[in-house]
């Protein structure tokens, strides 16, 4: 080829020629690489090489080779059979465990409610939609509810439907939030403060309802409305016409509220006259001999001092509970100890429940003798329901697994490895564990935190199990080594389960079992979670499908042009 | 005119599945075990040939057909459903690859030193007539990660340079390079020939 000019004689790059044969050249330099290839034999035979070695590849890659293993032709029918009955069994087990929860707790606690005065018909009506809080706010109830639904609805998505951007979940539970803030002062006449140091002066009236907050509240005037109170140091000295709802460090009510008070605080005294009813949950509850409260009063509490006058019945949990004072009503006492003193007056029955015999002095005035009772502590181990009980529960940590792995392979398998990592699992189970509940709690003393706060609780409670179920799978794999296909990892998480349940029913040292899986689990959770909310560099997953020229079918490689 | 690629733009494409798509999105089991059924083997073999075992293929086949179910509704129906599929199998083979850090040294190379070197076309020549298909694919095994899913993208589910250049990251005007240097491993690993596998010189 000595004759050609100098350019032609440049033979073409490899990189060219496999560009030429992808067709990724622009018209003019693939007619130019055409007119050489006619002309150069080297660079003609170079490229019937590639070409001819683009087909061998395709041809390998397209041979059937090898058919689809068993284990893959049955994962689709085993899959599908086995989710119709998981979902029969996952509705059956939920349905058993709401009856379940309802006998148990609510009704229970319906009828102490009821027995102590409170004629509420509905639990959550009666803790969250009732009373003073929503005074002014009834039209907005349905919003909180749907707004409650949205918040769960997105913490749902965020968990189950990855596709749903993060940003949009957030951004709508946001939305909800800021709309719920700023109708409030739309909603009502309400006067809302907050100051460092705020008092309402003896002589000062405010004619509707107060929303206060601050460090150190003093209200020596009148409240027309309710009053809705959080600060450090609160002293109701005035005269409060509606409800008063607090929270607060330390609460005195020295004055006198028409309605009821509902309140937590770390130290309440009340000193003053009450309408209607007191609930109060708090370490230290001091009512007062002159003290009189027209309804009835519920309490939660370390130490619960009742000097006073109570008009109706009591119903008080805690750990001592000291009655000097008259009680016109029933009372229903469960708590580590009870004094009665010679200057109480009980007119109801009085019902008792603790590990301890009740003290009651002679002198003092009961309309009948305390009802004793020790409470049943669930670890009888001499007792048959008991085992049958740890099978039935077991068995619900198996179903509660199977059905969350079920729904969420990917994250319970994701969760299961990441509890490998014993050190960061264990440490984040900790922070987790308890930060969780703890930041609930605090979001669940404002207002607009309440749902927010009570969709965490749950799903932090939903955790608990989870974590368990979690690290069964983990001791499951101890015991039957790793796998990383759903179905056997459910097997060994059902065993694991198994082992687990066992070691919390060692007497005195199961409770470390049990609570230890518990967070572990919820360590190996959160660092999923964490993972998952981390910016992924590069996507892995295509958003929008891209169209290609056409796809290749099943078939042998047979369209392999000559 | 001898210059046009291999491969099946003229072979009959399957029919799309848009009834099927559209009752399995609708959560009907059996149009899902359809889809399943259809597809499953093509999936696996692409597994199959984009990582080192044959259980990584099959809990890759799974996994994605899992991952599937849930992104159903994210398909736009008015594309190629087995290009879509293929496009979430790559990422998925792909991350699974790069997780385990399976890439090898060569794979950290500079992409801009496009390989311009004109080989001996006779040796080429030679050494892939002698090659048998299987032969090909044993060598397959010996190919880094991004290689081997470069290959198998291209030559398997006949990716475009762009669907390739999204999947493995990179730009797409190293696509070409990434497949030139595929070959060039792949033809290292056929022959042992260092001379072929760097390119010989003009």
């Amino acid at each position: 080829m000595s004759n050609t000019p100098e350019e032609k004689m440049k033979h073409l790059d490899e990189m060219t020629l496999l560009l030429y044969i992808e067709r990724q050249l622009d018209r003019a330099r693939a007619l130019e690489i055409s007119a050489h290839t006619q002309e150069c034999d080297s660079c003609r035979t170079l490229l019937r090489a590639m070409e001819r070695e683009s087909r061998l590849l395709t041809r390998a890659m397209l041979e059937e080779d090898e058919p689809l293993p068993s284990r893959l032709v049955q994962f689709q029918e085993r899959a599908r059979k086995s989710m119709q009955w998981i979902w029969g069994v996952a509705f059956g087990l939920a349905a058993t465990g709401v009856y379940a929860f309802y006998t148990e707790y609510i009704e229970l606690w319906l009828k102490q409610l009821e027995t102590a005065g409170f004629g509420g018909t509905n639990l959550l009506g009666l803790l969250i939609f009732q009373g003073t809080m929503w005074k002014g706010w009834q039209s907005m109830i349905t919003l909180l509810e749907v707004l409650a639904m949205v918040t769960l609805g997105g913490l749902a998505a965020m968990f189950f439907r990855r596709r749903i951007r993060r940003g949009s979940a957030l951004a709508l539970v946001f939305a909800g939030l800021c709309t719920v803030l700023a109708m409030p002062q739309g909603a009502s006449a309400t006067e809302i403060r907050h100051e460092e140091r705020l008092t309402i002066a003896k002589d000062e009236v405010i004619h509707g309802d107060l929303y206060a907050a601050g460090g150190r509240i003093r209200v020596e005037g009148t409240v027309e409305g309710d009053l809705v109170v959080a600060g450090g140091d609160i002293e109701i000295s005035g005269h409060v016409l509606g409800d008063v709802l607090s929270s607060s460090g330390n609460l005195r009510v020295t004055g006198q509220v028409d309605g009821s008070v509902r309140c937590y605080a770390g130290n309440l005294l009340l000193k003053g006259k009450i309408g209607r009813n007191v609930m109060v949950a708090g370490g230290d509850i001091n009512i007062d001999r002159d003290t009189k409260i027209g309804g009835s009063v519920t309490s939660f509490a370390g130490h619960e001092t009742i000097d006073g006058h109570v008009g109706r019945d009591v119903l008080a949990l805690g750990g001592q509970v000291t009655i000097t004072g008259d009680i016109q009503g029933s009372a229903k006492i469960r708590s580590g100890e009870l004094i009665i003193d010679s200057s109480a007056r009980v007119g109801g029955p009085i019902d008792f429940t603790s590990d301890n015999a009740p003290q009651v002095s002679s002198g003092a005035k009961l309309a009948s003798p305390v009802h004793y009772e020790k409470p049943k502590h669930r670890e009888d181990y001499r007792n048959v329901h008991y085992y049958i009980w740890q099978v039935i529960w077991t068995a619900a940590y198996v179903l509660f697994g199977l059905v969350l792995f079920a729904l969420m392979p990917k994250f319970s398998a994701d969760a299961v490895k990441a509890a490998v990592h014993y050190g960061a699992s264990a440490g984040l189970g900790v922070l987790v564990g308890f930060g969780l509940p703890i930041a609930a709690c605090i979001a669940c003393v404002t207002v607009v935190g309440l749902f927010v706060g009570l969709a965490t609780l749950s799903l932090w409670y939903g955790s608990l199990y989870f974590g368990a179920v979690i690290i069964g799978a983990v001791v499951g794999q101890w015991l039957m080594g790793r796998t990383s296909e759903l179905w056997p990892l459910i097997g060994r998480m059902a065993v694991g389960v198994v082992i687990v349940r066992l070691f919390t029913i060692i007497p005195h040292v199961g409770w470390v079992f049990k609570y230890g899986a518990a967070f572990w689990g919820i360590g190996a959770i959160a660092l999923v979670v964490y993972r998952r909310f981390q910016p992924v560099i590069a996507p892995s997953v295509p958003s929008a499908p891209y169209s290609p020229p056409l796809p290749p079918n099943t078939t042998v490689g047979g369209a392999v042009p000559a | 005119m001898g210059t046009s690629r291999p491969g099946r733009m003229n072979a009959p494409g399957i029919t799309e599945p848009t009834e099927a798509i559209a009752r399995a999105r609708a959560g009907d089991a059996e149009a899902w075990g359809e889809l399943y059924r259809d597809y499953a083997p093509a999936i696996f073999r692409f597994c199959r040939r984009a990582l080192p075992t044959r259980e990584d293929a099959e809990d890759a086949t799974m996994e994605i057909f899992m991952k599937l179910k849930a992104k159903l509704v994210q398909y736009d129906a008015t594309r190629s459903f087995s290009a879509w599929l293929y496009k979430v199998a790559a990422n998925h083979c792909w991350d699974m690859l790069r997780r385990r850090k399976i890439r090898q040294d060569k794979e950290t190379d500079d992409l801009e030193n496009v390989p311009l070197e004109h080989p001996d076309p006779g040796q080429l020549e030679r050494l892939i007539e002698q090659r048998t298909s299987a032969e090909v694919r044993k060598a397959l095994d010996k190919l880094g990660g991004r290689a081997r899913m470069a290959l198998v993208m291209r030559y398997y589910s006949d990716m475009s340079y762009d669907e390739i250049a999204d999947a493995l990251g990179v730009r797409r005007a190293f696509v070409g390079v990434v497949l030139l240097r595929a070959r060039h491993e792949l033809r290292q690993a056929l022959e042992g020939n260092a001379a072929l596998a760097a390119g010989g010189t003009s």
